[in-house]
C-alpha cells in the first residue's frame, strides 16, 4: 500500500474516533478486515501482540498493521496518523470543550456514541473469541479464568495477563494446532 | 530538573504503566498524575478522563497532552506526548523485529506464547468491553437503542466505515435520549 494511503487511513482513524484508543483499536480491526490484506489470524496476532505489551493499544497496533502495509516506513506513518490527531486536539480544543461537557446537548450525542462503540467492541470481542477458541477447551478454561480474576477480582491486567499466558501454556498443545 | 525533564520520565513511566487498554489504564494514570505528583485534582482528573472520551484517540495520549501544555506550554506538551508513546513503541518494535527474525526452536516458542496468549487476549478486551457497557445497562432504553445500532451496523455504509455509527448514534442519541 502507498505510503500516503497508509498515513491517510490511520489520520482519519485518528482524527474521527472518541471514546478513547480502544474504540480506535475496534475500528482498526474492522476497516484492517476491509483492506483484504490480512488473515483474521493475522490480525489477531497484531492485537495479541498491541495488547501485550504496555502502552495505548491502538498505537501499538498502528505500528505493526502499518508495518504489514509499507514497511518501516509504514509504520512511522501509521504512528504519526495516529498521534497527531488527539494531540492537536487536546492543544487547541481542550479549552472550548471543557466549557461543553456538562450541557445536556453534548452529554446525549456522548451517551448515543457509547451505544455504538457497546457494538463496535462487542464485534472485536466476539471475533477474537471465536478465533482464540480453535485451541478447544483448554482456551475456553483460559478466557474464563482471565475474565474472572479481571472482571471478578479485579486483579492488574499485567498479572492477569501473565497468569492468563502461564496457565495456558501449562495445560499445553493440542496434537493437531 | 526541568519541567521537561520531570515531564518526560513521568510519561514514559506512564507509558510502560499503562497496561491494558482503554480504561483499565485510567487507575495507574491518576495514581501518576493525581496522588504522587499532585499535577492535577480529583475534580480536574475527571474531567481530563471525560475529554479524553470526548477527543479522538487512547487515554493515556490525551492526559500527556493536556497535563504537559498545563505545566510547559506547547514545549511540554509535546515532550510529554511523545514520552508516552515512546517506550511501549521501542518494545514493540524490538519484539517485532526480533520476532521476524527468529528461526528454529525460538520461533517455535515464541509463536507457542503468542497463541497462548490469545485467550488471554481476548478476555483482556472483554474486561474492556463491560467498562463500557456498564455505565448504560441501567438504563433500558440505551438497551433497545444499542440493539437497533446492532442491527444496521451490519449493513453499509457502516459496515465500511464504523465511525459513521458513531456519529449517528450521537445524532439520533441527542434527538432520541
Amino acid at each position: 500500500m502507498p505510503l500516503a494511503r497508509v498515513f491517510l487511513l490511520f489520520l482519519r482513524l485518528g482524527a474521527f474516533t472518541f471514546g478513547g484508543g480502544i474504540v480506535m483499536m475496534g475500528l482498526l480491526e474492522r476497516e484492517l478486515r476491509e483492506t483484504d490484506r490480512f488473515a483474521p489470524g493475522e490480525i489477531m496476532d497484531m492485537m495479541v501482540f498491541a495488547t501485550a505489551f504496555p502502552g495505548p493499544i491502538a498505537v501499538n497496533l498502528a505500528l505493526l498493521a502499518g508495518r504489514k502495509l509499507a514497511g518501516k516506513a509504514g509504520a512511522v506513518a501509521a504512528v504519526i496518523g495516529t498521534v497527531v490527531p488527539p494531540f492537536l486536539t487536546i492543544l487547541f480544543l481542550a479549552r472550548i470543550l471543557l466549557l461543553f461537557l456538562n450541557a445536556p446537548h453534548v452529554r446525549a450525542f456522548f451517551l448515543g456514541a457509547a451505544c455504538a462503540v457497546a457494538v463496535i467492541i462487542g464485534g472485536v470481542v466476539y471475533d477474537m473469541t471465536k478465533i482464540s477458541f480453535s485451541g478447544g477447551w483448554k482456551d475456553m478454561v483460559v478466557f474464563a479464568v482471565v475474565s474472572a480474576l479481571l472482571l471478578g477480582f479485579g486483579l492488574h491486567p499485567f498479572l492477569a495477563l501473565g497468569a492468563g499466558a502461564a496457565l495456558r501454556l501449562v495445560l499445553g498443545e493440542e496434537k493437531q494446532v | 530538573m526541568s519541567v521537561l525533564s520531570v515531564l518526560f520520565f513521568t510519561f514514559i513511566r506512564i507509558g510502560l504503566g499503562a497496561f491494558g487498554g482503554g480504561l483499565a489504564t485510567i487507575p495507574f494514570i491518576h495514581h501518576e498524575l493525581v496522588v504522587s505528583h499532585v499535577w492535577l485534582g480529583e475534580r480536574e482528573f475527571a474531567e481530563v478522563v471525560s475529554l479524553a472520551q470526548m477527543t479522538p484517540g487512547p487515554v493515556a495520549i490525551n492526559a500527556a497532552t493536556y497535563v504537559g501544555y498545563r505545566l510547559g506550554g506547547v514545549a511540554g506538551s509535546l515532550v510529554a506526548t511523545i514520552a508516552v508513546v515512546a517506550a511501549p513503541l521501542a518494545l514493540v518494535a524490538v519484539a517485532a523485529w526480533f520476532l521476524s527474525r527468529a528461526s528454529g526452536r525460538t520461533k517455535a516458542w515464541a509463536e507457542r506464547v503468542q497463541r497462548a496468549l490469545r485467550p488471554v487476549v481476548a478476555a483482556m478486551l472483554l474486561g474492556a468491553f463491560w467498562m463500557v457497557v456498564r455505565p448504560l445497562a441501567k438504563d433500558w432504553r440505551l438497551w433497545l437503542f444499542t440493539l437497533v445500532l446492532f442491527g444496521i451496523s451490519r449493513f453499509s455504509p457502516f459496515r465500511k466505515y464504523p465511525q459513521l455509527l458513531l456519529f449517528a448514534a450521537g445524532a439520533a442519541g441527542m434527538v432520541l435520549l
